[in-house]
């Protein structure tokens, strides 16, 4: 800048440092791009829907879809062992927890790749790509939400520990922000993720009970799915909407030992690749 | 090979203690490049294709980061560094200039005071809440370049972003560029076409392969760029 060159407005220029560094984002970040981040999951929500002639209805017809599929293959063929649930309260409530975090890490595993125009030649703060994929996929958890209080009412088991829903869905959403942080930066340099992630999703609903439950698996194969962080998660919401008598505490555990793993590994992971997002993306 | 970072043979080399992988081979796009421009300067970048333009506003606009060296900037800063850079072609030409909006960090008030002034200066008032895949590449191009100069910033970078309209539409961006620069902002204009650079611009600089040739007024930068690049 020009040494006593008369600001013409006369407010101070705010002044900005760039240098090599290993690491730019702060915790404020996540709040300070909560514009812009709302804007993009609105992109990707309006782009879903247009030119579909059913356009907003598919929120509706998909998950009743997946619910007639899990009933008939769960409730249909098998027996799903719901604790004396009936099944329709039971499916839903483990559906609306699935299918947020399945679609968000389907959308936002390769967040930083589908927008790569973006991230190449816009100074967009990286990190606001993660919220845009999870507020893109708020309207299907809000419809799958509202099925599941209407069917835990209409059946009359909404206990008094429903009043805990708002921190379940904070931890719905912290679990599965953390999952973002940590695959989205390794699919821009391992688009190995982008192979891994269909897997974890077509696998990952027949480990996970959705459609069932875990009270009446052999010992062996109830330890193996109380590993999977969604088993603790379905198990605490089913708990809180469905009083399902005596769930399983150590699924709860580790999954919440599994969000704070992935937040702090997450968090690392994302902070040092984000800046070379443009160069390898 | 350069670029390709990651394969399956490269895996199962790095797997085999006895191979011996060639090293991989590194390029640098910039190289000890220091320059400083003055506040309120139209600011001139030349270089042929390939010379380290885009990589170094990419730099400035904050969108990669240098390995060494610091760029310290006073001011807000507005790249373009690609014409259409930030718009989705499903969305209409209002939702894109919103969107674009946040995405550089202006408040929505901001935005909304810009939207008349883009919409005159694009000239598209009939299609501006028509999706954007139905804009001819004209059309594209002008409500990029519009909403770039529209917006408020300090700083504009503008990145080889007039190759692609009409002879008309670029007379008026160049009036347009010149008009911000009376009123105190600073431009910063990447080409690899010395006419243009060397009408508008008032300083400017020659990058060749990375390394800074020329810094200074125009009319030197564009003398030894014409007489460099004959000598190549």
């Amino acid at each position: 800048m020009l040494e006593g060159n008369a600001q013409p407005e006369g407010k101070p220029l705010p002044v900005v440092k760039l240098g090599p560094t290993k690491r730019r984002l702060r915790l404020r970040d996540i709040w300070a791009t909560r514009r812009v981040a709302g804007m993009i999951g609105l992109r990707d929500m309006r782009v879903k829907y247009k030119q579909a002639a059913l356009g907003p209805l598919w929120l509706v017809i998909a998950p009743l879809g997946m619910l007639a599929a899990l009933t008939i293959a769960f409730s249909g063929v098998t027996d799903p062992q719901t604790s004396g649930i009936p099944y329709l309260p039971f499916v839903l409530t483990g559906l609306t927890v699935w299918t947020f975090i399945s679609a968000s890490m389907s959308l936002g595993a390769g967040v930083i790749t589908t927008n790569g125009p973006l991230v190449r030649r816009s100074p967009l703060p990286r990190i606001a790509l993660l919220g845009g994929s999870m507020v893109g996929n708020l309207p299907p958890l809000g419809v799958l939400l509202a099925f599941s209080l209407t069917a835990a009412i209409a059946y009359g088991l909404l206990p008094i520990q429903a009043l805990l829903l708002p921190f379940l869905l904070a931890w719905l959403m912290i679990f599965t922000y953390a999952t973002l942080l940590l695959i989205s930066p390794v699919a821009v340099k391992y688009r190995d993720t982008l192979a891994v992630v269909p897997l974890i999703i077509q696998a990952g609903i027949f480990v996970t009970p959705v459609g069932y439950g875990i009270d009446g698996a052999p010992s062996t194969i109830k330890a193996l799915l109380i590993l999977n962080p969604a088993t603790g998660l379905i198990e605490a919401w089913r708990w809180a909407l469905l009083d399902l008598p005596d769930p399983s505490i150590a699924a709860i555990a580790i999954a919440g030992g599994w969000t704070l793993l992935l937040l702090v590994a997450g968090w690392r992971i994302f902070g040092r690749l984000e800046v070379t997002f443009a160069d390898f993306v | 090979m350069l670029g390709e970072t990651i394969s399956l043979p490269q895996t199962l080399a790095s797997l085999n203690p006895f191979s011996s992988a060639p090293p991989r081979e590194t390029f640098k796009a910039l190289s000890d490049v220091s320059f400083t421009v003055q506040r309120g300067s139209f600011f001139g970048i030349v270089g042929a294709n390939g010379s380290g333009k885009s990589t170094l506003t990419q730099t400035i606009s904050g969108i990669t980061v240098p390995d060494a060296g610091t760029i310290t900037i006073g001011g807000t800063i507005l790249p373009l560094l690609e014409v259409g850079a930030g718009f989705s072609e499903d969305l209409t030409g209002r939702e894109n200039v919103v969107l674009l909006g946040a995405i550089l960090g202006i408040p929505s008030s901001d935005v909304n005071d810009s939207i008349e002034a883009i919409l005159d200066f694009a000239g598209i008032h009939r299609h501006f809440d028509t999706q954007l895949k139905r804009f001819s590449s004209g059309m594209k191009a002008r409500l990029s370049f519009a909403t770039a100069v529209c917006f408020p910033a300090d700083i504009y970078v503008f990145d080889e972003v007039l190759a692609v309209v009409d002879d008309d539409f670029r007379e008026r961006c160049t009036t347009e560029m010149q008009r911000l620069h009376g009123e105190g902002k600073t431009i910063l204009f990447m080409s690899h076409d010395l006419d243009l650079i060397g009408s508008i611009c008032s300083e400017g600089m020659w990058l060749d392969r990375g390394v800074v040739r020329t810094v200074g007024k125009i009319a030197d930068v564009a003398d030894s760029y014409a007489a460099g690049a004959q000598v190549d």
